[in-house]
This record gives structure tokens, C-alpha cells and sequence, in this order.
């Protein structure tokens, strides 16, 4: 046989055999859920890979559901969308928030779940983090992931689609670990995230409030490399109130219920927020968010006004005490760390804004207000004059918060945002 | 459509290769010409079917144009302004678009202002346009016989070098066209093809788009504001520095091998530019092609070195600050085109210093072209910090960072990636492996006289391709892990060129 031909031969049969082997190995593992989907059961647990963006795409793709969570890993953690509260008639539920994401994340799986089935129930987790226009896009994020473009044009990759998931090197590496994975599982079925050892395992709870409060300036706040924190700057052309601008219309142009919640930080990110010198930038985002809900709703008088609530502030819940030096693996009530909360706490929320009641859980009557235009000043004074109280009580504490995030502020550079200033 | 996706390797490149060797056989003349052309225009429009409307004008003109230089009845002097007239027109669409169009970009668009011009620049612009002053230079010159539409069309189009090049010039190109080896399946350039395409592929996709992040890590990092450490700007220099190589010369590789799987054969832009041991050497081997169009039609008018030595520095200079506004009109491209031009001219003069002291510059010392080599290299890398920053300022933060100028952050503060490792397996891929040309030099020369048996070939090294089973085991491997990784899709830097 000619020379030229055996190798064509050798070639394509080599490609061939080891692409539909790959492709088998892919296929029948299903590392993101898509060629043998598991059945929704809300409150089943699965495995999900760690690209968690890629993963929940393609599950709106198949549930297409009518009630989703939007937010970020806050929300993902603590908010189960299986909450009774949540109206019966819209199903299924799925929490599509993701760890890190920025408001345009946000607004493009939102876009992409409206485009595959218009929601008719919105809960949105609001992060302050998350509205800094410095806040970088997660490299597991891939526009080709969504069937809509960000121009609301439909687009679907299909080859790339099935190319990614059955002939890429990252779904053989995610079928691998998919198929030596021995825990319970990752996520519910509805996409909120399952974690076990924040309850199980003791753990030094004080060190971890402590070291999360700098973490958050250094990484979430302040995300290097940029190290800045800026609701807008006059250099930047987008801004994340214009994505949830955007949001809040499409819903409203659907009739959807949408439901916006402030997380409940804990007190220590306020405080961290104060040292930085931004807590008159929190007060402002919390104004400027109820300007725009109120100019939505005013813009569709007879549609369901949105709702927006506040639950973070100095409240019974977000005051959960840190524990002493001499007991620091005591349990703490609510928190994983400074920003993350338990899911007994994502209930409690949920009771608060469905207005639900459920037997033997009790909702603290200052933990989470309404706030509007007509309220919110005289909401903001009451918690600065808590914010005085606490800091009283808890001295010691705020001083030590203080000097560790006193460090990390040292090493940013001023940066006034283009005000001039 | 790029290269490096899916839809182009499993669905245009299989269809068009098939259609075009289907039509060939049943008629083998003009119709599968026509074929590629319109496979090439489908390649074009894939994205923006408007600027298909762009690229067919372009073509229409200079054909129109080109025809002209065939009346005898026209006066030289008229052929001659007709030539000026069509060189100007192609100038001025190309300074047009480049002045005031704008690359889509991946930022988010929606609620940007309105873009002041709204104009989409055509990808590969510029490619397309000195392809085709080249056509009317050597027609008007009388080199090239005026042609059929239908070939000049495919010249202009052929989607392998539409987008980057390689520039071609019309008698490396037309000749090809009459040889009745172009229509016919020959399954040893089948071979070739495939094993230079799955090269330039491997390059593109695992090499290039692999150590990509590491580069942009750092210069995003500047642009919003940080300060580097040494290390830090060391990694990004040296990573865009080795990702625009394996950017560009993967591109032009699996542009070679895509000419050679329809039958065309189309030139080598890159012969390892990094072993150069000097600037002169290294523009030698770097975007050839660009270069030879530089020099033949740019320099050499200008006086080239005819001159005298003053003149042909000044010129070099020229050439030089040209090369870095076509790139771009910011003020990085022109920095980086002079600063090109003004350390090739001291190059030049150092050579003539040598030559007048009486150093041959035949005798080769070892130690001398290392040194070469790596202050050549480096040289090129610090020059590439302007050529990829955003800004001049960038370009200077950066480069006071590779100096040491800046007072360094802590280790993870930046959180810049680094990848110690594979920078060094790619510093030691681009000094010491060997290149397509003389991978493929064996196949190119038996080509030239029509012999390919392995065993009549004097002078065979182990890196030669043969049509083997360990050739084809390797390719297929270098394929396969392309495939793999070919996820993204992401752009080649001189698209935007």
C-alpha cells in the first residue's frame, strides 16, 4: 500500500477511535447532567462540577423552571428554593446563583433561563460586593454557554455544546471525578449547594470570622488586581445597576414576581465596611437600588410592585455572637463566615418576604425591613445609632477587627472613583 | 469563522474539501475554483455578512483596475496614474477602517454610548488589501498576465490566507492554478496538509491559548492600575512574547497545510524567529512575507541601501514606523515600530563597524551567537510589552517592573498566574526545536522535483517528515489533544491587524 494512503488511514482511524472512546467515557459518565439526567427531586442530592457555570446552564436548559434564584455564592449557600413559601404553581425551582458573580453574570443566566422559559417567581440576592464595577468575570464564565445573546439574540452553539461535553479535556477530567466522587453529593437537585461540615465539623469559628472579614477586604471587596471599589466610575461605560435595570424590566414586561433581598452580612462586614471608609457607599447603593425598583414600578403602575428588603443592618440575627478567645470553636447561630450564612438562616429570609409562618420557627421581629423611599432615612439613622451600641458592647472585638483590617487597607491605593474628589 | 472551532473543522473544511475534489472530478476547470470561492466567502461572512459586501467591492475594483495594465491602447503615463489611483484607493480604505472603525471587542456593548462611527473594521483588512496592490504593482509592472475573474477572485479570497496571510504573491499563486496537479486528489499532499494543519493547530490551541491567561493576567492587572513585581512582569512579558508566536506562526502553519490539502502550496511566514542572533535576522524570520512586501515595495523605492548608509537608516527607520502604525494608530504601536526601527538601524551600522574592522560576518562564533541570540530575544520581548499594553502608560509600568524600578508588592497581592513551568517548556520548544520549514523541507524538495521516497534523499535528520506510521501516530496525537482543548475558540491577535 502506497506510503501516503496507510498514513491517511492510521491518521483517521487514530482520531476517530480515540474521539469516540473519549466521547463514550463522556457520554455514559455525564459529568454535567445532560445525556442522562437525573429526575428532580428537589431535595435529592447530586453531583455537580466544580465549572459550576457550564453545569447549572445546561440544567436550566432540560428543567426550564419557573421559579429561579439569582445572586451569588451567598445565595447559592443558603437559599433553597424548596421553601413552601414560594408559590405551589411554580415549578420546578432552581437556584441558578453563582459563586463570584457579578451583576452581569447575573443578568446574562437570567437571560438565559427567561429565553428558555419565562420565570414566573424571582427571588434576587443583592451582595454590595457584587455591584463593584471592578469585579472581575469568572474565568469558568463562557458566553457560549447561553442560548440567548447578551442583545437578546437567540444563539445556539450546538457543535461547540456537544463538542465541550463529550470531546473537551475538561469534561474527561469532570467525568473522572465524577466517577471516583465518594460523598453524598455537591448541590440539591435544585441547584443550591449542599455543606455539611459547616454544622459537623467543630472548627475555630472566632479565627474564621476574623480571617473571612480580611479576606473579604483583600479578595471580594478590593478583588486584585484592581484592588478598588467603585459602585461607578466616571471611566467605566457599564455599570451593575444597569444589568439589574435590566432584569427588573424584562420581569416586569412578564408579570413575574420578583422579590429582592439585601444579604444579611454579619455585623462584622459592616464594620470592616467602616474602616474602609465605605459604609457611605453602602447606604448609597441601598438608596440608589430603591430608587431604581421604585422607578421600574412607577414605569409599570399596574403591575405587582416589586418588594425589596434589607436584611442586613444591626439586628438580632446579624449580631450573632462570635465566640470568645476562650471558647473559639463555640457554634455560631447563623454563620459560615462574615458573608455566608446557614441555610436555617436562608429559611428564616424566605418566611420574612413570602410572609410565611412555619410551625416551630421563629422569625425575629427586627430581622429584615421593607425599605423604601419613604422609610429609608429614618432606617438608615436607626442603624447607625445600633451600629454605636454594638460598638460599645463589643470593644475589644471591633478593636481587633479594626488593626487586622487596618493591615490590609495599608497595602490599596486611594482611589476616589472619578469623583474629583 | 475561525480556524480553531468546531463548526470549521468538522463541518466547512470537511464539505469543502469533499465538494471541491467531487467537482474536480467531473470538471476539472473552472467550476472548482468557483467552488473555493464561494466556500471562501461562506468562511468570510460567517460572522458579519456585511462586511462580505466589503471584501467583494475591494475585489471588483482592483480587478477592474487590474485590466487597465492589459489595454495597449492606454498611455504609460495613464497606466501609471491608473496605478496610483488604485494603490490610493486601496490605502484609503484601509487608513479609513483603521482610523475609524473599532474590533467588536468582548466587552459587554449594550449600554455602552453609541460608538461615534459605528464602523466594524473587516477582519483581515489589510491582509486583502496589500495582496492586491501587490497584484496591481506586478501587472502594471507587466510580471503577471492579466487573469481570469474567477482566479484573481480566488487569489484575493482563498479563505486559508484571507484572514492572516501569508501575503502571496501573484506568481506564487496563479502558476499553481494552470498545473494540472491542483486538480487532482493526491494523497501525499493529503498527508503533508494534514500534518502541518494539526501543527500549526497544536500550536494555536494548546500552546498559544494555553500560556494566553498568564499573559493577560499581567497586562489587565496594569491597565486596572496595579504595580507588578519583577517576576510578575517578567512572567507576562515572556508569556505574550511566546503566545503571539505560537499565535501567529500556528495560524500560518495550519494556513500552509489548509493550501496543501486543496492543492495550493502557499509560503512559509515564519522560520523560528526566536533562534535569531540578531534584530536584522529576526525580522528575516518573523511574518516573512510581511517583510518581503515591506521590502519590495516600500524600501526599495524608498532607495533601499543604494544611497548610501545615512539614507538607508533613515529608510529602515520609515519602513519600521510604518510597520508599527499599521498595527495600529496608538501611540504603543508607533513607540514600538520607532523603537524597532531606531535599534535595527544600530544594528546595521554595528555591522558595518565589523565589516570595516575587518570581522567576517560568515565566521560563526559560538559564543557570540548565543549572546546574540538571548540579547535578541530579550530585546524583543521587552518591545513586545508595548506592542500588546493598552496604553503607554502600561507599556512604561511594565517595563519599569522588568528593571526592578518599582517597588515590589507581596507575593500574592496581585494575584497574578504564573506558570514557571511551561514558560520553560516553550523558551526551550521555540530555541531549540526545529521548524515547519525544515520539518517539511524533505516533502517541499521532493515536491519541487516530484520524488517523495524517503530513501532518495541525502541528508535526513530525524525531525524530517516522512508519510510513516510514527508520523501519522504523532500528528493524529497533536490533533487529538488540539480537539481537546479547542473549547473556547479564541481569536488570533492579528485578526484585529
Amino acid at each position: 500500500m502506497n506510503d501516503n494512503i496507510k498514513f491517511l488511514i492510521i491518521f483517521f482511524l487514530s482520531v476517530g477511535q480515540v474521539l469516540l472512546l473519549i466521547g463514550g467515557f463522556n457520554w455514559l459518565v455525564d459529568p454535567y447532567d445532560i445525556y442522562h439526567p437525573t429526575e428532580y427531586k428537589s431535595n435529592d442530592l447530586v453531583w455537580m462540577s466544580k465549572q459550576l457555570r457550564l453545569a447549572k446552564a445546561y440544567r436550566v436548559k432540560q428543567l426550564r423552571p419557573q421559579g429561579i434564584v439569582i445572586g451569588a455564592s451567598t445565595s447559592q449557600l443558603g437559599i433553597n428554593p424548596n421553601h413552601p413559601g414560594w408559590s405551589e404553581n411554580v415549578y420546578p425551582r432552581y437556584n441558578l446563583a453563582l459563586p463570584g458573580a457579578n451583576l452581569y453574570e447575573s443578568f446574562r443566566y437570567f437571560q438565559h433561563s427567561h429565553a428558555l422559559n419565562r420565570p414566573k417567581q424571582v427571588l434576587i440576592g443583592l451582595d454590595f460586593v457584587s455591584f463593584n464595577i471592578f469585579s472581575q468575570l469568572s474565568d469558568d464564565f463562557d458566553e457560549s454557554y447561553m442560548i440567548i445573546s447578551r442583545k437578546g439574540k437567540r444563539q445556539d452553539h450546538y457543535l461547540n455544546n456537544l463538542a465541550v461535553t463529550l470531546f473537551s479535556l475538561s469534561a474527561t477530567k469532570a467525568s473522572q471525578k465524577k466517577l471516583f466522587y465518594r460523598g453524598k453529593g455537591t448541590h440539591f437537585s435544585n441547584g443550591t449547594e449542599f455543606s455539611e461540615e459547616i454544622d459537623l465539623q467543630p472548627r475555630n469559628n472566632r479565627s474564621a470570622m476574623m480571617w473571612s472579614a480580611t479576606k473579604f477586604v483583600s479578595r471580594l471587596l478590593m478583588p486584585p488586581p484592581s484592588h478598588r471599589f467603585c459602585l461607578d466610575d466616571e471611566t467605566q461605560v457599564s455599570s451593575s445597576f444597569q444589568y439589574l435595570r435590566q432584569i427588573l424590566k424584562t420581569t416586569k414586561e412578564s408579570k413575574a414576581d420578583v422579590r429582592l433581598f439585601i444579604q444579611p452580612i454579619h455585623v462584622y462586614l459592616l464594620e470592616v465596611l467602616t474602616v474602609m471608609g465605605l459604609m457611605e457607599d453602602y447606604e448609597k447603593w441601598q438608596y440608589r437600588l430603591i430608587d431604581l425598583v421604585e422607578e421600574i414600578d412607577n414605569k409599570y403602575p399596574k403591575s405587582q410592585k416589586f418588594s425589596l428588603w434589607d436584611f442586613s443592618g444591626y439586628n438580632s440575627v446579624t449580631m450573632d455572637e462570635v465566640p470568645p478567645e476562650e471558647k473559639p470553636k463555640r457554634p455560631m447561630n447563623w454563620y459560615a463566615d462574615v458573608a455566608h450564612f446557614k441555610k436555617s438562616l436562608g429559611d428564616m429570609i424566605q418566611d420574612r418576604i413570602f410572609n410565611y409562618n412555619e410551625a416551630g420557627r421563629v422569625v425575629p421581629e427586627d430581622f429584615g425591613t421593607q425599605i423604601n423611599s419613604k422609610n429609608i432615612d429614618l432606617y438608615q439613622r436607626s442603624q447607625r445609632s445600633k451600629q454605636t451600641e454594638y460598638r460599645l458592647v463589643h470593644q475589644d472585638e471591633i478593636k481587633e477587627l479594626t488593626e487586622r483590617v487596618n493591615v490590609v487597607k495599608k497595602t490599596k491605593m486611594e482611589f476616589d472613583c472619578g469623583r474629583g474628589v | 469563522m475561525y480556524f480553531n472551532s468546531f463548526q470549521f473543522l468538522l463541518l466547512f473544511l470537511p464539505v469543502t474539501l469533499l465538494g471541491f475534489y467531487l467537482i474536480n472530478r467531473v470538471e476539472p476547470c473552472r467550476w472548482p475554483i468557483v467552488w473555493l470561492v464561494g466556500a471562501s466567502l461562506v468562511f468570510y461572512g460567517f460572522c458579519n455578512l456585511v462586511l462580505v459586501g466589503v471584501l467583494i467591492g475591494s475585489v471588483l475594483t482592483n480587478y477592474v483596475l487590474g485590466r487597465f495594465f492589459n489595454d495597449s491602447q492606454i498611455s504609460k503615463v495613464n497606466l501609471k496614474k491608473i496605478l496610483y489611483f488604485g494603490i490610493i484607493c486601496n490605502l484609503g480604505v484601509l487608513i479609513y477602517f483603521k482610523q475609524f472603525g473599532f474590533y467588536g471587542g468582548s466587552q459587554p456593548q449594550e449600554f455602552s454610548p453609541a460608538y461615534p462611527w459605528g464602523v466594524i473594521i473587516p477582519v483581515g483588512l489589510s491582509f486583502f488589501t496589500f495582496q492586491q496592490i501587490i497584484y496591481l504593482v506586478e501587472v502594471w509592472r507587466g510580471r503577471v498576465e492579466g487573469n481570469s475573474f474567477w482566479n484573481y477572485f480566488l487569489y484575493v479570497v482563498f479563505f486559508p490566507q484571507l484572514l492572516n496571510g501569508p501575503i502571496v504573491r501573484p506568481n506564487e499563486f496563479f502558476p499553481q492554478l494552470v498545473d494540472k496537479k491542483f486538480f487532482k486528489f493526491q494523497a501525499d499532499r493529503i498527508a503533508a496538509g494534514l500534518t502541518i494543519f494539526s501543527c500549526g493547530l497544536f500550536k494555536k490551541v494548546v500552546l498559544a491559548d494555553g500560556i494566553a491567561r498568564y499573559s493577560d493576567s499581567a497586562f489587565d492587572a496594569v491597565a486596572q492600575g496595579a504595580v507588578l513585581s519583577m517576576m510578575e512582569a517578567w512572567s507576562g512579558t515572556l508569556s505574550f512574547t511566546l503566545q503571539v508566536y505560537f499565535d501567529f506562526s500556528g495560524y500560518s502553519d495550519m494556513a500552509v497545510g489548509l493550501g496543501c490539502l486543496l492543492g495550493i502550496r502557499l509560503p512559509i511566514n515564519f522560520e523560528s524567529p526566536y533562534k535569531a542572533s540578531s534584530l536584522i535576522e529576526f525580522w528575516h524570520r518573523w511574518h516573512m512575507t510581511l517583510s518581503r512586501f515591506v521590502r519590495d515595495y516600500i524600501y526599495i523605492p524608498l532607495g533601499g541601501n543604494r544611497k548610501g548608509s545615512l539614507k538607508r537608516t533613515g529608510n529602515i527607520f520609515i519602513i519600521m514606523l510604518i510597520g508599527g502604525i499599521w498595527h495600529g494608530t496608538g501611540t504603543t504601536f508607533i513607540v514600538w515600530g520607532s523603537l524597532h526601527g531606531g535599534l535595527l538601524a544600530i544594528n546595521h551600522l554595528w555591522r558595518q563597524l565589523q565589516n570595516s574592522l575587518g570581522y567576517s560576518l560568515e565566521r560563526k562564533n559560538f559564543i557570540y551567537e548565543i549572546s546574540g541570540c538571548v540579547i535578541t530575544f530579550t530585546t524583543v520581548a521587552v518591545l513586545w510589552v508595548l506592542f500588546r499594553a493598552e496604553s503607554l502608560d502600561v507599556a512604561v509600568s511594565i517595563i519599569q517592573s522588568l528593571f526592578g524600578f518599582q517597588t515590589s508588592p507581596d507575593a500574592d497581592f496581585n494575584n497574578i498566574k504564573i506558570s514557571e513551568d511551561r514558560l520553560w517548556f516553550l523558551i526551550l520548544i521555540v530555541w531549540f526545536a526545529p521548524n515547519m520549514k525544515e520539518i517539511m523541507s524533505k516533502y517541499f524538495e521532493g515536491e519541487n522535483v516530484g520524488v517523495t521516497q524517503h530513501n532518495s534523499v541525502i541528508g535526513r535528520r530525524w525531525y524530517h517528515w516522512y508519510p510513516t506510521t510514527w508520523w501519522a501516530a504523532f500528528t493524529s496525537i497533536l490533533f487529538i489533544m488540539s480537539l481537546l482543548e479547542l473549547t473556547q475558540g479564541e481569536r488570533f491577535i492579528y485578526f484585529q491587524f
